[in-house]
Order: C-alpha cells, then sequence, then structure tokens
C-alpha cells in the first residue's frame, strides 16, 4: 500500500489575508495537505508582515485559524498574529509553511520596498531556523493586475525573484510557476475566487509533496 | 437568483456574512511601508576609541579597537540624524541626511589635524540568504589603485577601486582571507575573516593612514 511522504508530519501555516476567509488556502492548502495524511494547523492574519509574527500588532482586517479537518474559525478583525516562537514551542511541528509575498511588494509605492522586506524576510527566517524547523515560503501568485491593490505582474515578479534569494534556509515554491498570469480570477486583483484558490491549493499540496525539504523530513 | 442568494448567505452560518456572488470583500490594507527601511551606523576607523553621542540626548555609543562597528540602527528615511563624535579631546558635530533603502556608515577617523568623519551612503541591492556579502569601503588616498584579493591566490575580489567609493559583490560561503593591494603589490598581513555564512554581510574598510595597519574587517549586523 503507497502512502503519502506527508502522512503523519505535523504542518503548521501562518501567513497573510490568503489565509483568512474559509473558501482561501485555509481550506484548499490546510485540506489537502490533511487529506494526504498531514496533521494541520493553520492561522491567517489578514495584512500580516513577516516581522508581525516577532512582534505582533493588532491586526486591522481579519483573521482565521483551523485544526485539522475541524471547521475554519473565523477570527474577532483586530486578531492579532501570535509570535512565531510560542507556536513553534506549542505545535513543535515538523515543518512551517509561511505564506506571504503580497504584503511586502508595495504595489501602491513606485519602488519594491527591498531593504524593509530584507529585513522583515530574515527575521523571520532565522527564528525558524533557531528552533531547527524545516519551513517553505510560499511566495505570491500572480492575481490580476489593476483593482484596489494596484496589483502589477511585474512587481509580483521582482517580488518573487526577491523572496527566492533570500527565504532561505527555508525552501521556497515559487507560486508563479504554477499558473500564467491571470489565469485564476480575482475579486480585487489580489484575492482570488473561490475556483482560483482550490487551483493554488492544489497545485501548492503537489509541490509540497514533491518538495526536496518534505522528502528529507520523511527519512529521519 | 434566488437560489444563488440563499446558498451564499447560508454561509453565513459557517461564520461568513452574506456575499456578493464574485466572493468576499477584504477590507483594504497597506501592501507594505510608506517607504523603504534605512539605517546608520558608526565605526571607529582607527581603533582609537570613539563616543558617539546623539543630539539632544544622553544616549552615548563607545566604540574601540575590540568593539569597532556599532549595529546599524533602523532610522526613518528622509530625516537627518544629529549628534557628537568625541576622541579623547576632539570632537566633531554629525549631520546626516539619511533617504530610504540606505545603509549609512559614519566613520570617526584620528588624523594629525584631529577627528575626521567621514559618510558613506550605500544602497544595497544584492540581498541574498544563499550567499555571503562582502563590501569594500575605500578612504585612503595614500593606497593607489586599490584592490583586495584571496589572500595566496591571485584573485580579485574587487580591483581598481576609487578612493572615497565602495563596492560590494557575493561571494561562496566559504572559508575566506582576505590581502590588501596597493598599486599592483600586496600590503600588511593578510585578514582572516573565518567561514562565511549564507545570508551574512561583512564589510572591509581601508581608512586613512597607514594603509598595513588601517585596513580592517567588520561584519555588519542590524539591530534589532
Amino acid at each position: 500500500m503507497l502512502t503519502s511522504v506527508l502522512a503523519g508530519l505535523s504542518i503548521l501555516i501562518i501567513g497573510d489575508s490568503h489565509l483568512t476567509v474559509p473558501y482561501y488556502l485555509i481550506d484548499s492548502l490546510h485540506m489537502g495537505l490533511e487529506r494526504q495524511g498531514a496533521q494541520v494547523h493553520t492561522i491567517g492574519v489578514c495584512g500580516a508582515n513577516p516581522g508581525d509574527w516577532l512582534k505582533p500588532v493588532k491586526g486591522t482586517c481579519g483573521a482565521a485559524e483551523r485544526r485539522g479537518d475541524a471547521a475554519v474559525q473565523v477570527l474577532d478583525v483586530n486578531t492579532p498574529a501570535t509570535p512565531i516562537d510560542q507556536l513553534l514551542a506549542r505545535d513543535k511541528p515538523d515543518l512551517v509553511v509561511i505564506v506571504m509575498g503580497d504584503t511586502m511588494a508595495g504595489y501602491q509605492q513606485a519602488t519594491f520596498p527591498k531593504t524593509w522586506a530584507w529585513q522583515q524576510v530574515t527575521a523571520l527566517t532565522q527564528t525558524v531556523a533557531k528552533a531547527n524547523t524545516a519551513c517553505v515560503w510560499v511566495g505570491p501568485a500572480w492575481g490580476t493586475e489593476g483593482g484596489k491593490y494596484q496589483k502589477t505582474f511585474a512587481r509580483a515578479k521582482q517580488v518573487s525573484a526577491f523572496l527566492s534569494s533570500n527565504v532561505a534556509p527555508c525552501q521556497y515554491i515559487d507560486s508563479l510557476k504554477l499558473s500564467k498570469p491571470g489565469e485564476w480570477a480575482t475579486t480585487d486583483g489580489q484575492h482570488f475566487t473561490k475556483s482560483g484558490y482550490e487551483a493554488w491549493g492544489k497545485a501548492l499540496t503537489q509541490q509540497l509533496v514533491q518538495s526536496p525539504i518534505v522528502q528529507e523530513l520523511k527519512k529521519k | 437568483m434566488k437560489f444563488s442568494l440563499i446558498a451564499l448567505c447560508s454561509s453565513a452560518l459557517a461564520g461568513l456574512t452574506c456575499l456578493p456572488a464574485h466572493g468576499v470583500e477584504i477590507k483594504l490594507y497597506p501592501t507594505g511601508p510608506a517607504q523603504d527601511s534605512a539605517f546608520v551606523r558608526f565605526v571607529d576607523g582607527s581603533a582609537a576609541g570613539l563616543r558617539v553621542t546623539a543630539a539632544g540626548s544622553q544616549a552615548a555609543l563607545e566604540l574601540d579597537a575590540g568593539s569597532r562597528a556599532s549595529a546599524y540602527m533602523p532610522v526613518a528615511g528622509n530625516t537627518t540624524i544629529k549628534g557628537e563624535l568625541t576622541q579623547g579631546e576632539d570632537a566633531q558635530t554629525v549631520s546626516v541626511e539619511v533617504l530610504p533603502s540606505e545603509f549609512v556608515t559614519v566613520l570617526g577617523v584620528k588624523a594629525k589635524e584631529g577627528l575626521q568623519v567621514h559618510t558613506i551612503h550605500e544602497e544595497a541591492d544584492d540581498f541574498t540568504a544563499v550567499r555571503a556579502s562582502i563590501a569594500f569601503y575605500d578612504l585612503n588616498p595614500s593606497c593607489e589603485d586599490a584592490g583586495v584579493q584571496v589572500a595566496g591566490r591571485q584573485v580579485f575580489l574587487f580591483e581598481h577601486v576609487e578612493v572615497g567609493k565602495w563596492v560590494r559583490r557575493q561571494v561562496n560561503p566559504v572559508p575566506l582571507s582576505v590581502q590588501l593591494v596597493c598599486a599592483g603589490q600586496p600590503v600588511g598581513q593578510p585578514l582572516d575573516l573565518g567561514t562565511l555564512q549564507a545570508g551574512e554581510r561583512h564589510s572591509l574598510f581601508l581608512a586613512p593612514g597607514d594603509s598595513a595597519n588601517d585596513f580592517f574587517h567588520v561584519k555588519d549586523t542590524v539591530a534589532p
């Protein structure tokens, strides 16, 4: 009998608004990994930056949490992120999956705030690394250009390229390679429709099953 | 239409509000800061002891041969940092404009004429967590055609660097010793940087004065 490489792994997923609505990745990715036999705990905080998982600040636009195959718990709009060191100590996950990219892109700014992003990303990855926890970073998907966030394909590419060379020792999953630009419909340029999140979650689950870091975990 | 509204509104039972047909409307949030981060650090260029005092504050920073550089301290971009550098009896006021994205180094150097202040504005564009990064700051006009080689090898990390300029490059995370070269000739002893780690950032300074003695290394850090 074949078993998934994810069977029995404890996975903690943290991230931004893409995890805060019951049909977003908190459903498609979370349940995709659950169906592969992983024990998954997901927390999403809308608008969260990497640094917010180190020194939490009051949220402004919603949050959600899900454990195992229980229903999504939609949390108070002002719920802050939980410090990552507390989450790691409590959950003792085999793998942390970080879903963040759009909240660092500065879509409304003329230039990508790379120095700030470097500081934010490095602080979070180093904290996870100090806890000797394997991690995977999921970068932004294409979305659609425009909308209230003024997202552009060019900036999404720039952010993704930056993350790909700055999230180590986390492994990077480039969401831009999982669809064509604009292929997944959005509601506002940045957040996808239900079918978009289903496609993204399914593709990410496949990426995680095949990822070297998960294969390595399974050998331990 | 009636059917779809009922279906969508029933989602409210699972914690959703009644939704527009195209999906949930997330409240608008910023996708980054209003402006990029900026940092400033202070360096004792002569290992002669340097006291840094912030203007209008009792806060002071002491640097010396054992701790030649402060961590990069986050500051708001588009601001002017004011303070005073003190070395023995000598003092110099400092006023530095820091722009977003900049890493600014303020270096105090002991000279015959007294304490000199050099300010270097660096905008990094090579962030990486898979390789190490090294900068070379050439502030010494007595070293002609300055360069830095891998010690024991005829391989240049930096070549033909102009006085008053800085250069930065990525290197593999390996053990590294470097040799200052002036006018094509090695000067002074090699500097052992230890084993570089991926993601680390380092600085090599050639301060004004004796090239053989005023070439030194600092590992860049950022204050939390």
